[in-house]
């Protein structure tokens, strides 16, 4: 069962990706299949809940397969769409690859199969997941409903109605691990697993398009290898599940403004809404994305483009909002809605910022070559406007967050405390942008295409 | 090689000087040759692909990395402990059950939960003693504050109910306590009958049970 529900779910996000756009590569369709399947999914459930309709493996599956054959029918009879992305993968080239392309690969691989056995070994132990997000899909599943599931209801979980309380936070962590154990599955680490490969995949996928085949491995292998990152991406936490669809649901946004293909905004839509059903601190990324659509829709006068992005991305967030409120599930609110100045507050996020910045335990090389990058790139940033929308986006997004984490009034914990774990964990979904515009960066994408005419063509092409 | 082969079938004589010059005989003109590449596209890219300086090339990208990594703390800890010393563990605990690795990192705090679990009906309410006392040592064991967390206890006894007796007179559900949880000797004076021979952890029936004998 468990294995019919997971491909269901991988079938699902391959038919979604495709219906969305043509011009995805093989390597994003696979990475984009589970996150986006499951995530639907999610939704799907949420859907349901509202209906009255109890959330079981059942209808899941069925909506699941109803969508399945309604999008493989559009993609099918509907201008060809499925010949047409045929067409587009066949156009396949042998890729410019070495043994630095194979180490890193290799390497990758490595961190990715060890790394991947650590989750699956484990149960769930760490101690939020234990507390909110699986246990709330454990009984979800258990019970068939999230609106009234008795950690929200019932009078003894009474502190589940104080602030920062699980109940608060967007539930796709939580229903995904739900349909896992709705599916029979004893733990749900299988969910974190396959987003650890998918997002491998994924991100190679999307680099590919900026960087030679040898610089997006090297890029694949530092990103997965950021110490902190990797740790986490085996716990049944949200914040690698979060940076999954906020990195990814970026990128794709960079690929749609830089490489003109219009259909891939709609996939970078699709991932930034997840992200914001992911963790509702994601909405800094849609703040960005929106702020960088806003730009661009009043210049080229696509004001229908605009309006449908900015309402669509913002959807889950508000979706969400209204469904607490409708069903009571309230806990007050620790966000302060005026703008204040507190010189203190803003010295202690500065300095444990800092710390976080030049900390390479925790994030290696990843700060470090970003700057060493960065800094390499001022000519071409200010000459040629090189990635000038990578870096505005990743500013603004870390900026709202910023802005986000100084508007929470901390009554349940201290702020140096709230800065080393949930600001340092949000850090991840940067850390795969950070890469990214490392590799596609004027001088090392320069760089490392002279490595490639260096390996494979200067010579014979001068013949 | 290539370049030889080319000598060979392309003669000075067939030149496309040359053959703009009046002759007395008529030369019958090689076609040119069309630029030969040296080798086959695909050798071509195999060599460049996996040739002697790519292999340089990954060489020294890997030394670099293994030089660099080397003196980071975070790259040593990702490798020695989180990737190799877990990857190990695994090859040596391969056959461990799911109960087992739950204990390996939750320790006696998740043992004595499973316990709980496997001596009550779904239907419980367990009553778990003053928080305070939770922690104290019972014998030759401790639990940790994790078990003064109700999710975290909720989430091994579930779907039973856990309560403690802190929340006496705020949780209305206080008084469907059917069983009580005995931590380090505490919670005995919570049920409604003496016990003769006690254990530090157990859980027991709040009510005495009459056992029915055929």
């Amino acid at each position: 069962m468990i294995y019919f529900g997971l491909s269901t779910t991988i079938l699902l996000g391959i038919c979604v990706a495709l219906s969305l756009s043509q011009r995805l590569k093989l390597a994003e369709v696979l990475g984009l299949a589970f996150p986006v399947g499951i995530g639907l999914q999610t939704f799907a459930m949420i859907f349901l809940d509202v209906l009255n309709i109890r959330i079981t493996a059942t209808p899941v599956l069925a909506v699941s397969w109803l969508t399945i054959a309604g999008l493989a029918g559009f993609l099918y009879f509907r201008r060809g769409r499925l010949k047409e992305w045929c067409r587009y993968v066949s156009r396949f080239t042998c890729p410019k690859v070495s043994w630095l392309w194979l180490l890193a690969l290799l390497a990758a691989g490595v961190v990715m199969v060890m790394s991947v056995a650590k989750t699956m070994y484990y149960p769930t132990f760490d101690t939020d997941s234990v507390n909110g997000f699986n246990l709330i899909g454990k009984v979800v599943a258990h019970e068939g409903t999230l609106k009234s599931c008795s950690l929200f209801t019932d009078p003894n979980h009474w502190e589940m109605h104080g602030p920062a309380s699980y109940m608060t936070y967007v539930p796709l962590s939580q229903l995904a691990y739900a349909y896992v154990y709705m599916l029979g599955a004893a733990t749900s680490k299988i969910v974190n697993a396959l987003f650890f490969i998918s997002f491998a995949v994924a991100f190679y996928g999307v680099t590919s398009r900026f960087a030679t085949h040898t610089l997006t491995a090297v890029a694949t292998f530092f990103t997965l290898v950021t110490p902190e990152m990797l740790a986490f991406s085996s716990l049944s936490g949200t914040n690698f599940t979060h940076a999954v669809y906020a990195s990814l649901g970026i990128l794709f946004f960079v690929a749609w403004y830089y490489k003109k293909i219009p259909s891939l905004l709609w996939v970078s839509l699709l991932l930034l809404m997840l992200n914001s059903w992911t963790r509702t601190e994601g909405v800094a990324f849609v703040g960005a994305a929106c702020c960088v659509m806003l730009w661009h829709g009043v210049r080229t006068k696509t004001y229908k483009k605009l309006a449908l992005f900015v309402g669509l991305s913002l959807f889950p967030f508000v979706f969400w909002q209204i469904f607490l409120k409708a069903y009571h599930l309230e806990a007050p609110l620790a966000f302060i809605l005026h703008p204040f100045w507190d010189s203190h507050k803003i010295a202690v996020i500065a300095e444990e910022m800092w710390k976080l910045f030049t900390s390479f335990t925790l994030y290696g090389f990843t700060f470090l070559w970003f700057l060493v990058a960065l800094l390499s790139n001022v000519w071409a940033i200010i000459k040629k406007y090189d990635h000038a929308v990578t870096l505005l986006l990743t500013l603004l997004a870390w900026i709202f967050y910023t802005i986000l984490v100084y508007q929470v009034d901390y009554v349940w914990d201290s702020l140096e405390a709230v800065m080393r774990s949930s600001y340092k964990r949000f850090l991840f979904s940067f850390v795969p942008l950070l890469w990214f515009y490392v590799a596609a960066g004027y001088n090392v994408s320069w760089l490392f295409g002279k490595v490639d005419n260096f390996l494979f063509g200067i010579k014979s092409k001068k013949k | 090689m290539a370049k030889h082969a080319h000598k060979e079938t392309t003669p000075p004589s067939a030149g496309p000087k040359k053959a703009g010059k009046p002759a007395g005989k008529k030369r019958p003109v090689a076609a040119p040759a069309p630029p030969q590449s040296p080798k086959h596209p695909m050798l071509r890219w195999l060599g460049g692909a996996f040739g002697f300086k790519s292999m340089a090339l990954a060489v020294v990208g890997g030394l670099l990395f293994y030089g660099a990594a080397h003196d980071n703390s975070g790259y040593q800890w990702v490798w020695t402990n989180l990737l190799k010393g877990n990857w190990d563990f695994i090859q040596k605990h391969r056959k461990a059950t799911l109960d087992e690795r739950y204990q390996m990192k939750l320790g006696f705090d998740y043992v004595f939960c499973s316990y709980v679990r496997d001596n009550t009906p779904e239907d419980a309410v367990i009553l778990f003693p003053l928080k305070k006392y939770n922690t104290e040592k019972g014998g030759d064991y401790q639990l940790t504050r994790a078990i003064n967390v109700k999710n975290w206890v909720t989430h091994f006894v579930y779907p039973r109910k856990a309560l403690y007796k802190d929340e006496q007179e705020t949780n209305p559900r206080y008084h469907d306590v059917t069983h009580v949880a005995i931590i380090a000797g505490h919670g005995y004076e919570d049920l409604d009958y003496p016990v003769r021979e006690r254990s530090y952890f157990t859980v027991l029936p709040k009510k005495a049970q009459t056992v029915n004998s055929e």
